[in-house]
């Protein structure tokens, strides 16, 4: 196991990280969804710096992780900015086609599902629970950034693995991937088929209880339900 | 020759190489409108021509093209070459009463200003010189014009996203290093093989006849939920409800008849209860 934990991250946010580590007998899911929400709380509190002066953001997660990653970080920046936040929830399923002959691989993400409020916004907020192949991020990013045309894109996760930067990027061009800034409270450099070690724990879907890789896309985020009623009706 | 000088002439003809299949992924994409419309479209590589680099017959057009990415290239160089080649071709595809087309496919704008304006007097006219600037990697090709409208059309989706188009791309360069290498490549075969792939390429497909069996019933209790819309003329399920929208399943498969099922055997008459469905 190697893991480098970022030299500002508070001593809370790593208390959680080694939380979503544990086993799933030490950590039920009402647990390790507490903790990966606080982790979102505490993205925002430690770097409270890199949203002033922002007026207007659009914050992008998945399904699986809009009630908690997506929900710590909404619930922080109501509390300490003043930043009108937008949110995207993408459902994505995870594809990869392999070449029979040439043995090439097509590893890519297709949407499902969106739920997509409208507006300019002067930012993107990117958070996903772990970042190792980096093909959900890089689809839910270039779904919007090229209709929106944000300033800035913030990425966030609690755990990358390494290399995850350069693998976001690597789909854009320099117009674009210039404006991306990178948040992480710990970088593993270890794999064990699909699952970083330790990353989370495993995949997130499973630990969080909402389901196997087939039913999560039946999840619908209580925050989705919550915020739809205002902006189904505007639209 | 010397080992730096043969390494980079296998550079060069790697990057050859690498430009020549851009553009052939980016010519598939173009003519696969046609295909989807019933035209028989093929590719071929290195037929033997004067002008061979690709040669895609259309239906009964043939569209010869010759490929060049390097900075300098004029009509006379390497004596009188690219003139030679293409006069030749031109004369040849006369003889045989071809409808054909003659393109010169160049990655730097200067160039095509340069054989543009450096035309020879025999190929005025039967000549077109293309800019086809050389992608950095095949999905910058979604956003290029000559390859953004047929995706349009290609997609399953009404109006498809941004990832929905870099899929395709990826699945038509997936299906062109797949290819035959020395055979015609059938334009046809590799939108079946797309098709053969829904969950990752979403491409326009034919709808079932009929679309279920419970077709009407579904539809009667679709349109009665207040807001939610739906088609499925593009062979997949798409549904809107104000900002949120999905298109989560073809209409010829197991997943969509099931669906159908539920819907017909659940009766929804709310957003909530229909999406608890999906």
């Amino acid at each position: 196991m190697s893991r480098f934990v970022h030299p500002d991250t508070p001593p809370a946010a790593a208390a959680l990280l080694a939380d979503l580590a544990r086993p799933p007998e030490q950590v039920d899911p009402a647990a390790y969804r507490s903790a990966m929400t606080g982790l979102g709380e505490q993205f925002v509190e430690t770097h409270a710096g890199q949203f002033v002066g922002l007026r207007s953001l659009l914050l992008i997660c998945t399904n699986e992780d809009a009630d908690f990653l997506a929900r710590g970080a909404l619930t922080a920046l109501g509390r300490l900015t003043a930043i009108d936040v937008r949110v995207a929830c993408f459902w994505n399923d995870r594809v990869v086609v392999t070449g029979d002959r040439s043995g090439e691989k097509v590893d890519i993400a297709p949407i499902v599902r969106r739920y997509v409020e409208p507006g300019e916004v002067e930012a993107f907020l990117v958070v996903k629970s772990i970042i190792s192949s980096a093909c959900v991020v890089r689809t839910n990013i270039a779904e919007l950034v090229y209709e929106r045309n944000p300033g800035r894109v913030l990425i966030f996760a609690p755990v990358v693995l390494v290399g995850a930067e350069d693998r976001v990027v690597a789909d854009f061009e320099p117009a674009v991937s210039d404006r991306f800034e990178f948040f992480w409270f710990a970088k593993d450099s270890e794999k064990d088929g699909e699952n970083v070690i330790p990353g989370i724990g495993g995949q997130v879907y499973e630990r969080l209880g909402i389901g196997t890789k087939a039913e999560k896309n039946a999840y619908v985020p209580s925050l989705v339900r919550e915020r739809r009623v205002k902006h189904t009706r505007a639209a | 020759m010397s080992t730096s000088q043969r390494q980079t002439a296998g550079n060069n003809n790697k990057k050859g190489n690498r430009y020549e299949d851009f553009f052939a992924i980016c010519r598939m994409i173009e003519s696969a409108p046609a295909v989807v419309a019933g035209v028989t479209v093929t590719l071929s590589e290195q037929t033997g021509d004067p002008v061979d680099d690709l040669v895609v017959r259309e239906g009964r057009q043939l569209h010869y093209a010759q490929l060049k990415n390097d900075q300098a290239i004029t009509w006379g160089a390497k004596a009188d070459k690219l003139r030679v080649e293409f006069a030749e071709q031109k004369r040849q595809s006369e003889e045989r009463s071809e409808v054909f087309t003659l393109t010169v496919v160049v990655a730097y704008d200067h160039r095509k200003v340069s054989l543009d304006d450096n035309m020879p007097a025999e190929l005025n006219g039967a000549v077109a010189v293309r800019w086809f600037p050389e992608p950095s990697k095949p999905t910058e090709l979604a956003r290029r014009r000559e390859c953004r409208e047929p995706l349009c059309h290609l997609a399953a989706s009404r109006n498809a996203g941004e990832n929905e188009l870099i899929a395709l791309v990826d699945g038509f360069t997936l299906a062109w290093a797949e290819r035959d290498f020395g055979q015609a490549t059938d334009l046809g075969s590799v939108i079946a093989w797309l098709r053969k792939r829904p969950e990752a390429f979403r491409l326009l497909r034919p709808v079932p006849d009929p679309v279920h069996p419970d077709w009407p019933a579904f539809l009667t209790i679709i349109h009665g939920i207040d807001g939610v819309e739906c088609f499925w003329d593009r062979g997949f399920f798409e549904w809107a409800f104000g900002i949120e929208s999905g298109i989560p399943f073809p209409c010829d498969s197991d997943e969509f008849r099931r669906f159908v099922s539920r819907v017909v055997n659940q009766q929804p008459t709310t957003f909530e209860d229909f999406e608890t469905l999906l």
